[in-house]
């Protein structure tokens, strides 16, 4: 269990190195392949010496919709996207991101990972928009 | 290669089915199966029951096929629990296929049923989601319809591709659909039908996207010395049949992106029958979207061209080249471990043109069909693929 911004952090995807909050991501010692989520041989080499590697802060949008039904413990509208993390890796992430805020972003857009924090505890992760760089 | 012959086919009506039991909807699809291929029950003698979420669903995590089986009072016999998401059913078939070829068994029962109004759709949503990594995916807000969306959106951008040019494919199928007495959805539907139906995942609407059913689809597999034996007419054969996973984050590798294709040539090559020698197809049409880049990964169409394809009416009843003629998962209904069954029954009865109303009417007898099973999603891609080729 580690900590950001005094947050405890429950999910076991997530990092934090140097105050900053990151994906959990794997990387070969053999090849440099990075991989997200975990692996246990490395998926290019098949080498078994991986390690943990922060990474997944910043990514850029592949791909975005917006569903209007929800599973449960989720709220619609709910965007659902892909994201390409820039180590590599092609991400499943939801977008903390409202349906106004969806109309002014297009594939392309660099987006940053968001930590989800419910009752004080860090309990999960999105991605959103880069500061400074919103309409 | 020995021959294995598709010699029953039976249904229980897909749909919305809250007081019947798994047991009773796989009843009388068995039963079905069973006088079609003109045998009795104690005939059988081994069966690969295909289901996805009972576990979930119903809390029958185990020995589905079992309990299923005894309920008609099959019993004493080899019985193989098959699970592979929504290609669970086609699974099934592959496995019983390969037992027959092995030599082991003459005459085997395909089952593949789904129980999905339970009372509780939340219940059987999350038994949906359980089709990814869950610890990844599917406990993470994954929903298959997004997944869908993504992928159209970005083909409609590729190709200038219209959402009227998808809600074409709902409109195909609802005809077909109409005209098929085991569909969910019989109702023939317009296009502003389709467009104006409430929004699922954008740019998808309602009737772009398959629902969950019940329902159960069974078929009775032989070797051919045991279809002439019982004396069936019309034999259509599987002549080739390939299961797979997908291909995860290959697309610098050396591995082609897409798997469909990967299976598709696999399964053209065993059964020395190729795409242009197809005259019927059932894909994996979960969302209307789906079927035209299936159409396009299997090589039936080049690669972006589908939709014109659609629009000049060539995969109707009367085109050239029938997609769907059940109806699809988007009416016919997508009773999830049933589907990969209930399409090589809608093959089989298409090439002995049994089909009644939906027989394919181009002016040419068919004599080869294609089915395309898609289930599961795990990383960037399908987790199971399986393409079946039947001809006479």
């Amino acid at each position: 269990m580690c900590e950001y911004q005094g947050f405890p952090v429950a999910d076991d995807q997530l990092a934090v190195k140097e105050d900053q909050l990151y994906l959990k991501g794997y990387r070969c010692r053999d090849c440099g392949h990075v991989m997200f989520p975990a692996a246990e041989l490395c998926l290019n080499c098949s080498s078994e010496q991986i390690e943990v590697a922060p990474i997944g802060r910043e990514g850029e949008l592949i791909e975005y919709t917006i569903s209007y039904t929800a599973p449960e413990g989720f709220e619609a509208p709910l965007v659902q996207a892909f994201v390409r993390l820039k180590e590599g890796p092609e991400v499943f992430a939801l977008l903390d991101a409202t349906e106004e805020e969806m109309k002014e972003t297009e594939a392309g857009v660099s987006l940053q990972l968001v930590p989800v924090i419910r009752e004080g505890r860090i309990v999960g992760w999105r991605f959103g928009r880069k500061k400074g760089m919103g309409s | 290669m020995s021959r294995v012959v598709v010699a029953g086919t039976g249904f229980h009506p897909f749909g919305k089915f809250p007081e019947k039991s798994l047991k009773q909807l796989s009843s009388v699809a068995i039963m079905e199966a069973l006088r079609e291929a003109r045998i009795e029950l104690r005939q059988i003698e081994a069966a690969f029951v295909g289901n996805a979420f009972a576990g979930l669903t119903t809390g029958q995590e185990s020995v589905r096929g079992q309990v299923i089986l005894r309920s008609v009072g099959l019993d004493g016999i080899p019985v193989i629990n098959v699970e592979n998401a929504c290609a669970s059913g086609s699974t099934a078939l592959h496995q019983a296929w390969v037992s027959i070829l092995a030599g082991l068994y003459e005459t085997v029962l395909v089952l593949g049923a789904e129980k999905l109004f339970v009372g509780n759709t939340a219940r059987s949503i999350r038994a949906i989601s359980s089709a990814t990594d869950v610890e990844t995916m599917g406990s993470r807000g994954l929903q298959f319809t997004a997944l869908y969306a993504m992928s159209a959106k970005q083909y409609m951008k590729k190709y200038g591709t219209t959402i009227e040019d998808i809600a074409l494919v709902a409109v195909k199928n609802s005809r077909n659909g109409s005209l098929n007495p085991i569909a969910q959805f019989r109702k023939p539907l317009s296009v502003e039908q389709v467009l104006s139906s409430r929004m699922i995942s954008e740019p998808l609407t309602l009737y772009m996207c398959s629902s969950i059913a019940d329902g159960a689809a069974a078929v009775v597999l032989m070797s051919e010395r045991k279809a002439r034996q019982v004396g069936i007419t019309t034999p259509v054969y599987i002549r080739g049949c390939q299961v797979m996973s997908g291909i995860y984050q290959r697309r610098d590798g050396d591995y082609p992106r897409n798997a469909v294709t990967v299976a598709a040539e696999k399964t053209y090559s065993q059964a020395g029958i190729g795409p242009k020698e197809l005259d019927v197809v059932e894909v994996h049409d979960a969302a209307a979207s789906s079927e035209i880049s299936h159409l396009e990964s299997l090589g039936l169409v080049p690669p972006g061209t589908g939709y014109e394809h659609l629009k000049r009416g060539r995969f109707n009843l009367d085109g050239d080249l029938p997609v769907n003629p059940s109806g699809g998962l988007l009416s016919r209904g997508h009773p999830v471990g049933a589907t990969g069954v209930a399409q090589v029954c809608e093959i089989v009865r298409q090439l002995r043109q049994e089909a009644g109303e939906r027989n394919i009417r181009n002016g040419k007898k068919p004599r080869s069909g294609l089915c395309l099973n898609t289930g599961g999603r795990v990383d960037d891609d399908r987790a199971a693929i399986v393409t079946t080729i039947l001809s006479l």
